[in-house]
């Protein structure tokens, strides 16, 4: 909840950077520097299996948010488009959802995993920050090229968004409901 | 690269992408379904295992209780009695009725002592077979005029394992001293049969019945959830039928192709 809470936020805040800067890019630089600190949080509290690395995964959690703010003080200022650190934070996210669908395979609940939410939070992230790192990866030489991304590139990211945020929407019902 | 390429080529590793992260979520669902199974699994074998040593442990505790009561307090009163033999030719006539009552009721209580102690006792159930066990017990329990039970047997009876025959043992036990405390039933039919290499057990009778569904809802701990209990863990199905005011009839159906050949009786 808190997570989608500080998303929206951020959204709120692009809208008003558009409106002033003409530019929504810092607002990235922000939000990706609360989901560092979010996502160790969030992942160490929903599996508690996780407690036994919470040193390492706090550990680095600390550091992409180090990483994050150096490269939105000096590499890619916050009028740039903040693709290094969206690369740490994707990396960082989709080896969570990886460790914990490992977790959930060594200690599995008695019920089937599409009723967990945990399932549903590490399937939405899984998708959408494989398709970031997919897209980043994929079309860096493209924008070297012509600057900018193609129009139906924008519809892709569109969905992927659409699918992560709908998987959220299932995994908060699912805890409400076992709440 | 023209645009034509710049659409395929990323369409391409996008759904190639897709497909691999499906694959993934699917083996993974497959996965935690096995890893599902085998835990239950697993729990199901070691909740079986704390319930049979629970078993054995109450099975050691009735069988030195039964001791205790033969040895100890039968010896006692049998002790007794045979002071009160020597006092009663001592005494005038008045007062030797007095005691020639108490020797009746002492031979009365050892009587009672010496079935209780059978009763309790599991070993014997090796010497002389289930079914005369339970005709054993069955005849104390007419003997309280209370109700009155019958026994029929339709087959010859198969050969179990010891650890089975403690268990229908104590089962018949739990349902008989429910029949007699709680049903008010005046009479009761047991009824054990052996077809297509199924062992059935009924009991009914014509008592006050009552409600299943909230028995069931009860206490975890209850007489039902027990005799459900021991029959899971002899691989028998534990059938109840029950209607407010007309009986209940209990059926246990155990499969003997599950069963181990006994080991010889004593």
């Amino acid at each position: 909840m808190l997570l989608v809470l500080c998303v929206f936020l951020s959204e709120c805040l692009g809208r008003w950077f558009v409106h002033k800067h003409q530019s929504n890019f810092p607002s990235y630089h922000i939000l990706i520097l609360a989901q560092m600190i979010l996502y160790p949080y969030i992942y160490l509290n929903v599996l508690p299996a996780l407690s036994g690395h919470g040193k390492i995964i706090t550990a680095l959690g600390i550091a992409g948010f180090c990483f994050s703010a150096i490269n939105s003080f000096f590499i890619q200022t916050f009028y740039v488009f903040p693709s290094y650190s969206i690369l740490l934070l994707s990396l960082f996210i989709v080896c969570m959802a990886l460790l914990s669908f490992y977790y959930m395979l060594e200690q599995p609940e008695d019920r089937s995993p599409l009723k967990a939410p945990l399932f549903w939070m590490n399937f939405g992230n899984l998708f959408f920050y494989c398709i970031t790192f997919f897209m980043f990866g994929f079309f860096t030489p493209f924008i070297k090229r012509t600057g900018n991304l193609p129009e139906w590139a924008f519809i892709f990211i569109f969905a992927a968004n659409l699918g992560l945020y709908v998987c959220y929407l299932v995994a908060l019902h699912l805890e409400k409901k076992r709440a | 690269m023209d645009p034509e390429n710049d659409i395929i080529v990323p369409l391409i590793a996008g759904t190639v992408l897709l497909s691999v992260l499906l694959i993934f979520i699917l083996y993974f669902i497959f996965l935690h379904y096995r890893t599902r199974q085998k835990f239950d699994w697993e729990r199901q074998k070691f909740r079986q295992a704390v319930l049979q040593t629970e078993i054995e442990i109450r099975e050691q505790t009735l069988t030195h209780i039964s001791r205790e009561l033969h040895d100890n307090l039968g010896h006692i009163a049998s002790l007794i009695k045979i002071n009160l033999n020597l006092v009663s030719k001592e005494v005038n006539a008045p007062d030797r009725s007095k005691i020639d009552e108490s020797i009746d009721l002492l031979k009365h209580l050892i009587g009672d002592i010496k079935s209780l102690s059978v009763s309790l006792n599991s070993e014997r159930l090796a010497t002389v077979g289930l079914l005369e066990a339970m005709a054993g017990d069955i005849t104390r329990v007419n003997k309280t005029g209370q109700i009155r039970i019958m026994m029929e047997v339709n087959c010859e009876m198969p050969t179990l394992s010891k650890e089975t025959e403690i268990f229908l043992y104590r089962i018949s036990q739990e349902i008989l001293n429910n029949c007699l405390k709680h049903s008010g039933a005046t009479e009761a039919r047991v009824l054990i049969d052996c077809r297509d290499n199924i062992l059935t057990l009924k009991f009914s009778d014509n008592g006050s019945g009552f409600d299943l569904e909230e028995k069931q809802r009860g206490a975890k701990g209850s007489g039902l959830s027990n005799l459900e209990k021991r029959c899971k863990i002899i691989g028998a199905e534990l059938t109840i039928a029950t209607v407010i005011n007309a009986g209940t009839t209990i059926l246990i159906t155990l499969p003997l192709a599950k069963e181990q050949p006994n080991e010889q009786r004593s």
